[in-house]
């Protein structure tokens, strides 16, 4: 092939390449922009500080207190109960297990495919249950269910940064004639917490986001629930019902960024914690 | 020489404390648990859904009709095409977009673009769906009205950084010798990603897109939010037609499930094909990925 | 006929990984109060039998261990033993340092808080004797509650050599424990196995041969997981009896 053919391609390629990237910037600044543009006019102070009176839908008053007081409380609970599976679980299988062990592969593997599995999926499961029981959409549902799809999440981001921890250490320890017991939970643990509240925080983050199994198993209220058996609202279906309504796409959009900088805080939120931990960590 | 003697004469055996070992089982249960509940979530799906087989078959299940269970009428056809039509929309409108972004970054740009792009598709990978969904309905729906088409523009941006993610992973996977060897030959740049990285990585990036395949055919609310919905469940026509997919089929009906007769078994028998469908891309992805990364090491 | 008593009796042992056999029936006594040097090239199976004196060989779901080790006469591979105990009674120094994630102080105060927990005053004097016992209470007695990860390599062996004898352990094992520091951290590491010796068995990995030379009172020569050779130092390294091991020490093969 000549040269300048050859050089033609090349040139080509990068220009190409260099659009693709244009465009993946503008999407990203799309999305971005047409929050702020559409989201600004509708957001105010009551929107976050007041619960939505009768005339929310139609331009009234009111704002979507309910749904964020909703989406920290599914979210808080939901990231304690799956802290509370997967941090014994992933110490377990890393530590408690000898090193190559059936059972800690088969954990893994059994967490890949949670993963995968949509979050509508376990909303059907919950309502399959809840219908079983003869139980209604409720807060402590919605933390169940919610912290099912979470326990892969927070799992697998912490069996990451547990796998890190040099086996040498695992050694040290217990040659010194320590349990089990005091190599995972007082020196490993403390060597990879600032990757557990990453962990923590990014399963956090899903579990506010999420929608399609909330939708399903935690029933929707205006007010604040009184008690875990009451119905509760969640930020990401208070703005879908005010999109979806006519009269009250701004107020939609305004939750929207109320939702993304949620986000944002808690992402910020876990990169400061994390340097904050970091000074006893392992590996740097 | 302290106590050497009398050390010295202490045994260690001893019995095995209760805490010790009520602890290990206690944890090994937990372990075993978490290894069934896939099992438990498939097979009672499945059970939940076994009433629909005694009503209907296989094959009418997937007949070209229209839903209407108050008259009896249930098959999943319409859904399973509008998911079809969706997902493969939206991996076919995400995936050149997301390969040239990926090989850009990891092949061409200096090092400095991937700590710019790095941050940015995590965030675009974090954000939530009603976010996208939102976004579709700001900028997509003006252009496209409520339809296939724009559902498949929301989950193609959905997917982006999925894809861009797994396809770095894999290119950094790729040995520097084997491009070094093709520059040697006086390759150029383009000629060495072409020929050399991205036919290294073809398997992997074959993994990648089922991956996000598998994400997008999953995906409720942001669908939800754009894709119309299917007018007394009629078959889809076309990428311009409104339509439902199975995730929102049971996403808008589940309030009937105590109410209208099968509704219930055959929303749970949607979840099981759900269920077994994103299992197995899942598991087809991860195993083609697992070998990808211990053939090159 | 022999001038030691015996601390570790091995007999039989056989470690195999996957069906590979690491060693093959080892059966030797190691004695007591003496420093043994173990010998022999990479691969031959000296880190494993090191190992399996304080059975951190089971961590591996792979390993098998067939034959006994008695410490003092009691099987360490004999039902009912607790493997913590064990452990207490037999310090490990690795091959690279592995401070804990801690500070100095912790670091050191971490084995005797396993057992119940000393007083203040009482924690502060372990922590002082056992820092002076290796030479580093001068260089660190401001920051003992700085992280010990800061500490250079050689401070951190030295720490690392501190945090085992505050358990108070029977047997110091040490594993290539000089291999990654410079020459002067090596030296002292030397000096306090030869003060120490006195009052622990030690036994030692070392692929140095001069190292060997220096410390050792008896060794042990390994060659692909089986022993070729072993005695007092002196016969060995003098009036090797097998040819293999003339051929090991005088650097024909390494």
């Amino acid at each position: 092939m000549r040269m300048w053919a050859r050089k033609l391609k090349q040139i080509s390629a990068v220009v190409l390449m260099i659009a693709a990237v244009g465009v993946f910037f503008l999407i990203f600044a799309a999305i971005v922009i047409a929050i702020l543009v559409k989201g600004l006019p509708g957001l105010s102070l009551d929107l976050v500080t007041k619960l939505p009176e009768s005339g929310l839908y139609l331009g009234g008053g009111g704002g979507v207190l309910n749904a964020i007081v909703g989406s920290l409380l599914v979210g808080f609970g939901a990231t304690v109960l799956a802290l509370s599976v997967s941090l014994p679980l992933v110490l377990f299988i890393n530590l408690y297990l000898r090193r190559g062990a059936r059972l800690a592969e088969a954990v893994r593997f059994s967490l890949d495919v949670l993963w995968g599995v949509p979050s509508i999926v376990y909303g059907a499961c919950g309502v399959a249950v809840m219908l079983a029981v003869g139980m209604r959409g409720s807060l402590l549902a919605a933390v169940v269910v919610v912290a099912l799809i979470e326990v892969p999440i927070l799992s697998r981001a912490f069996d990451e940064v547990v796998r890190l921890v040099p086996r040498e250490l695992d050694e040290a320890v217990l040659s010194l004639g320590a349990s089990l017991r005091t190599l995972a939970f007082r020196v490993v643990l403390r060597a990879v917490l600032p990757g557990l509240v990453t962990a923590a925080l990014l399963a956090f983050g899903r579990g506010i986001g999420d929608a399609a199994a909330v939708m399903l198993v935690a029933g929707y209220q205006d007010g604040i629930p009184a008690n875990p058996l009451e119905p509760v609202a969640t930020l990401p279906l208070a703005i879908f019902f005010l999109v979806s309504t006519p009269g009250a796409q701004a107020r939609g959009y305004a939750a929207g960024m109320v939702l993304v900088l949620l986000i944002v805080f808690f992402s910020l939120f876990s990169r400061y914690v994390g340097k904050r931990l970091s000074s006893h960590r392992i590996g740097d | 020489m302290p106590g050497r003697a009398a050390l010295r004469r202490a045994s260690f055996a001893s019995p095995r404390s209760l805490l010790d070992s009520g602890e290990r089982a206690l944890l090994g249960t937990l372990a075993c648990a978490l290894v069934l509940l896939p099992f438990v979530i498939g097979g009672g799906l499945l059970m939940a859904a076994r009433g629909l087989l005694a009503t209907k078959t296989v094959a009418e299940l997937f007949a070209p009709d229209s839903w209407n269970p108050m008259r009896g009428r249930i098959t999943y056809l319409p859904f399973l095409i509008g998911t079809l039509w969706v997902t493969g929309l939206a991996v076919l409108i995400a995936l050149p977009l997301s390969l040239a972004v990926a090989v850009y970054a990891s092949e061409y740009a200096p090092r400095r673009f991937g700590a710019v792009l790095k941050p940015a598709v995590d965030v675009v990978a974090g954000l939530p769906s009603v976010i996208f969904g939102l976004w579709g309905v700001a900028l997509i729906v003006p252009v496209t009205g409520y339809n296939i088409l724009a559902a498949a523009f929301v989950l193609a941006v959905m997917i982006m950084p999925i894809i861009i993610q797994i396809a770095m992973e894999v290119f950094s996977a790729v040995p520097p010798s084997l491009r070094e060897a093709a520059f040697a030959l006086g390759a150029t740049r383009f000629e060495v990603v072409n020929r050399v990285v991205l036919k290294k990585s073809r398997p992997g990036l074959v993994a990648a897109s089922v991956l996000a395949l598998a994400r997008a055919f999953g995906e409720t609310l942001a669908v939800m939010m754009v894709i119309g919905g299917a007018q007394k469940g009629r078959l889809p026509q076309g990428p311009l037609d409104q339509a439902d997919t199975l995730p929102t089929l049971i996403a808008n009906r589940y309030g009937e499930m105590s109410s209208v007769p099968l509704v219930s078994e055959s929303l749970l028998g949607a979840a099981f094909i759900l269920f077994l469908v994103v299992v197995g891309f899942t598991l087809v992805s991860r195993v083609v990925l697992a070998r990808v990364k211990r053939g090159m090491e | 006929m022999r001038s030691w008593n015996s601390h570790i009796q091995v007999s039989n042992l056989t470690v195999r990984y996957d069906g590979h056999a690491a060693l093959s029936d080892v059966t030797i006594d190691i004695p007591d109060q003496k420093i043994t040097a173990i010998i022999g090239p990479s691969g031959s199976g000296k880190t494993t039998l090191l190992k399996s004196f304080n059975r951190l060989l089971e961590l591996d779901t792979n390993v098998v261990v067939t034959g006994e080790v008695r410490i003092d006469g009691e099987n360490i591979y004999g039902p009912g033993v607790e493997v913590t105990h064990l452990r207490k009674k037999m310090g490990l120094l690795a091959q690279k340092p592995t401070v804990l994630p801690m500070s100095i102080y912790d670091n050191v105060a971490f084995g005797p808080r396993l057992n119940g927990r000393p007083g203040r005053e009482r924690m502060d004097e372990i922590v002082r004797t056992h820092l002076v016992a290796v030479g580093l209470w001068n260089e660190v007695k401001d920051r003992l509650h700085k992280p010990a990860d800061r500490l250079s390599v050689g401070q951190q062996q030295r720490l690392c050599l501190a945090r085992g004898l505050a358990v108070e352990p029977e047997v110091i094992l040490g594993d290539e424990p000089t291999s990654a520091l410079d020459p002067r951290s090596s030296r002292t590491i030397e000096e306090k196995f030869t003060a120490l010796k006195s009052r622990y068995t030690i036994i030692l990995v070392t692929h140095i041969l001069r190292q060997a030379r220096r410390l050792a009172d008896y060794v042990v020569f390994l060659y692909d997981g089986r022993i070729v050779e072993h005695g007092p130092a002196g016969q060995v390294f003098g009036t090797p009896r097998e040819q293999l091991t003339r051929e090991y020490i005088e650097g024909i093969f390494s």
